[in-house]
């Protein structure tokens, strides 16, 4: 009965118990921290990381000039303490301020952690990207005074840390920071703030190290373990799918206009499943662009009876050194353009027109220009720069000759010898600058654009949407003069503008997807409901990004064949069709209402489009046996990594530490004592055998 | 459960009879050493003990260990050094032990040069290792992550 009684009563204490970890009660975890990664490419490594057990040590935060001053200053404080972890203010994440930071604290810097106060707080201009985005390779290499088109560029991206480096951006994360720093860094005399960095890296060295590394394996006892990916993604082309070109007709001299846009951008800092921002570089540029293929599949009737192509190309991994251009262009070279195509003759250099590029687009008012940048002169079309001028105010042509923005064509320039085509860039750039502030940096989101992002609906007129229908129609009306003879008054629906902007900036799991892709495809965007869509560096295919599903499945349905909108097929017509053409992409969806002409309406559509894709890591990764250390191509490749962690610990004053040890070493030699006892007073030995 | 019993079994062996006993010791070398320990008394000294060996089978082992130490086998001969040496130097003479010596002798000397080798390669490899760039990754069994 008494045993009973006391299981009773211990049950009961034991569901009064809660069970916590030691561990828990210990750490305070930030889980929403952006981190900053190693990226290697055929000379050198950039980027940062911790060890592979973390980076640990006192925290000291410093959130002004004033502080930064005294704490350089203050010798007794950096003499007593073995590490730091420096949390500092974005304000003061500069070359200059590291530089300092790095010289005075040398091997006592563990590890920095930048902080935002509040969205409302952060900088005027932020970008690690260099002054001259791309200079290592772009057009001008020869030239020795490169324009500064970023001039509030720190670099900072592209330097190699030795410490981890992470970054606070959300508003409650730096208050629970700042409250704890408050409570236990009063004075020196009491216990305070720990900070543990983990963003331990595979990669180092430079990407030949690296890939070589990640294919040695000692078969049997390990596996080959890749230790980093090169970056790229795909570059998607799509044109209107009516076959003038179809095999054996050839295609005829200088008849291909590209239109080209960028998917990609950079960040130093990330978050998995975080905003990337990218707002004006590329996805002002990508919906302009998007908005174009629209215009152009409205006027198909007219285009397809004229011999030229308008083919509209994204590229992937420009953000790093061109590297998407640089592949398109080697694949045209060797024949690749367009890819797996039986059907029609391959696109080389002679077969290219004209190349139109839109390129970091920036708005802030309904009267911002976009600057038009020809090159070279003596090819650039007048008539098409001056009836695309006299449209709209929107547009203001550049000087001729006059040095061209970081963009695509530089490498389309560079790699034909700028003797074939011109281009023509679309940017925004204030006196040899690019109006964008935060160039590369994930503060380039909506709010930029004038756009309340909370308040935005999937049909919602912005000012943005307007100036971005200002541009494109008056470009769309000179393209079909120019490739047509005709003047058209072509107009895009505003929604179709609208859409598209919630879409890209605010939810890629929104109507339009769904209606213009098939089931399968249109349910992957379910998982990236509320999000923008990603701009980042790729490493397709070992991480995937729902950016080339959208751009794919968007551009091809703009672009589809209008006559299939009045067919009224069935699902299986619909397959039955694709099965006798090699040439075209047939696929079965909902139908997007904006864009279909016709009256009639029906369940769903079979669209009929044309549309390719090609890996566009740089050609470094696709030539055989190419020496990666080679500096002929970029050779970017991202490291791989597993954890990411930031924590917060309170390190004990030394007496606290010293009791500690001190109970413990008593402790300790208190039961080895009674042990003895026990042994010596009693006559049980447990390493005797029994002899029952 | 089998070898408990049989260590029990040669303990209650050894407490019958005073002197230690062949036959127990073959069994006792079989067992792991975990269960020798128990039987040190009785058997002074945790290896095969080489005074119960005639002077013939000591040669015996020691030209194998010998010998096998030049199939690359190092350790072989740092073990034949240190387990013969009583037997070469300390113990009264017999005829054999001449021999004995010798092969104590050069193993030794295998040893060392062994030793050498190791630590000269050891410390090359360290120094040269990043800058002999792919030899050097290939030569390295556990690739390092994270760090040149």
């Amino acid at each position: 009965m008494r045993t009973l009684f006391i299981l009773v009563l211990l049950i009961f204490l034991i569901s009064y118990v809660e069970n916590k970890r030691v561990m828990d009660e210990m750490y305070i975890t930030f889980n929403r921290a952006r981190y900053c990664v190693r990226r290697v490419n055929a000379t050198h490594e950039i980027g940062c990381q911790s060890s592979s057990r973390g980076n640990s040590g006192r925290m000291h935060m410093i959130d002004d000039e004033n502080e930064f001053r005294s704490f350089l200053t203050n010798k007794k404080t950096l003499d007593s303490i073995g590490k730091f972890i420096i949390t500092l203010n974005i304000d003061l994440f500069d070359s200059e301020h590291m530089d300092e930071l790095m010289t005075r604290l040398d091997t006592k810097l563990n590890g920095l952690l930048v902080y935002l106060k509040s969205n409302l707080t952060r900088p005027g201009d932020f970008s690690p990207d260099d002054q001259c985005p791309n200079h290592r390779h772009s057009y001008y290499l020869n030239q020795t005074q490169a324009v500064n088109w970023n001039p509030k560029g720190n670099g900072l991206f592209f330097r190699s840390f030795p410490f981890p480096i992470m970054l606070i951006d959300e508003e409650d994360d730096y208050k629970l920071l700042l409250s704890y720093y408050q409570r236990f860094n009063s004075s020196q005399s009491t216990s305070s703030c720990g900070l543990e960095l983990k963003t331990f890296q595979n990669a180092a060295h430079t990407s030949k190290t690296c890939m070589r590394r990640g294919e040695i394996s000692h078969s049997l006892i390990d596996e080959a373990e890749t230790l980093c990916d090169p970056v790229g993604g795909l570059n998607i082309y799509s044109k209107l799918p009516e076959p003038l070109t179809i095999m054996p007709k050839q295609r005829p001299l200088k008849s291909v206009i590209l239109i080209l846009a960028t998917t990609d951008s950079f960040q130093m800092f990330l978050k998995a499943n975080g905003a990337t921002g990218g707002a004006q570089q590329p996805a002002t540029s990508l919906i302009a662009f998007l908005s174009l293929a629209h215009l152009m599949g409205q006027a198909q009737e007219d285009l397809n009876k004229v011999e030229k192509e308008i083919i509209f190309v994204t590229l992937d991994g420009d953000a790093l050194d061109y590297s998407g251009s640089f592949r398109f262009m080697y694949d045209m070279e060797n024949n690749y353009f367009p890819t797996d195509s039986k059907d029609e003759e391959r696109i080389r250099k002679e077969h290219i027109h004209s190349v139109i590029e839109f390129q970091a687009l920036s708005f802030t008012s309904q009267l911002s220009e976009s600057n038009l940048y020809a090159h070279p002169s003596n090819l650039a079309n007048e008539t098409f720069i001056n009836s695309l001028t006299n449209r709209t105010s929107t547009i203001v042509p550049m000087p001729r000759d006059a040095p061209l923005p970081p963009a695509s064509s530089q490498i389309f320039l560079r790699q034909t010898s700028s003797s074939f085509f011109p281009v023509y860039i679309l940017t925004s750039t204030n006196q040899s600058q690019l109006s964008n502030r935060y160039y590369h940096s994930f503060f380039d989101d909506p709010s930029t654009l004038s756009i309340n992002i909370s308040s935005l609906e999937y049909n919602t007129t912005t000012d943005f949407s307007q100036w971005i229908k200002s541009l494109v129609e008056p470009l769309a009306q000179t393209l079909i003069e120019t490739t047509t003879g005709l003047n058209k008054n072509i107009t895009i629906e505003q929604e179709i503008i609208n859409n598209l902007v919630y879409c890209v900036l605010k939810n890629i799991n929104c109507p339009l997807i769904h209606n213009v892709s098939n089931e399968t495809s249109g349910s992957s965007f379910d998982a990236f409901n509320q999000t923008s869509l990603p701009f980042s560096v790729n490493t397709y295919p070992t991480a995937t990004t729902p950016t080339f599903t959208f751009v794919r499945n968007t551009l091809s349905y703009f672009l589809r064949d209008r006559t299939y909108d009045a067919l009224n097929l069935t699902e299986t017509a619909c397959k039955e069709q694709g099965k006798n053409d090699s040439f075209r992409l047939y696929r079965f969806v909902g139908g997007y209402p904006p864009s279909i002409s016709t009256e009639e309406k029906f369940l769903g559509y079979c669209v009929r489009s044309y549309y390719r894709s090609a890996y566009s890591s740089s050609p470094a990764f696709a030539i055989d046996k190419y020496d990666l250390a080679d500096t002929t191509y970029p050779a970017w490749s991202e490291s791989r990594w597993s954890t990411i962690s930031l924590r917060l610990f309170i390190i004990p004053t030394q007496s606290h530490e010293i009791i500690t040890l001190v109970i413990g070493i008593l402790l300790l030699s208190i039961s080895f004592i009674a042990f003895f006892f026990l042994r010596y007073f009693t006559k049980l030995s447990l390493l005797q055998p029994s002899s029952s | 459960m089998s070898i408990p019993e049989t260590r029990w079994r040669c303990e209650q062996f050894h407490q019958s009879r005073t002197n230690a006993n062949n036959g127990c010791q073959i069994i006792n070398a079989q067992i792991h050493s975990d269960y020798e320990e128990s039987t040190v008394e009785s058997n002074k000294g945790n290896m095969v003990s080489l005074e119960k060996k005639s002077p013939e089978e000591r040669l015996n082992i020691c030209r194998k260990y010998y010998f096998g130490g030049f199939a690359f086998l190092p350790l072989l001969w740092l073990i034949n050094a240190i387990w013969f040496y009583k037997q070469a130097f300390k113990v009264e003479p017999y005829p054999q032990q001449a021999q004995i010596r010798t092969y104590v002798i050069r193993s030794a000397i295998g040893t060392l040069a062994w030793l050498l080798i190791i630590i000269i390669w050891n410390v090359l490899f360290q120094v040269f290792r990043t800058k002999m760039g792919p030899a050097g990754d290939y030569l390295t069994f556990v690739v390092p992550r994270g760090y040149y």
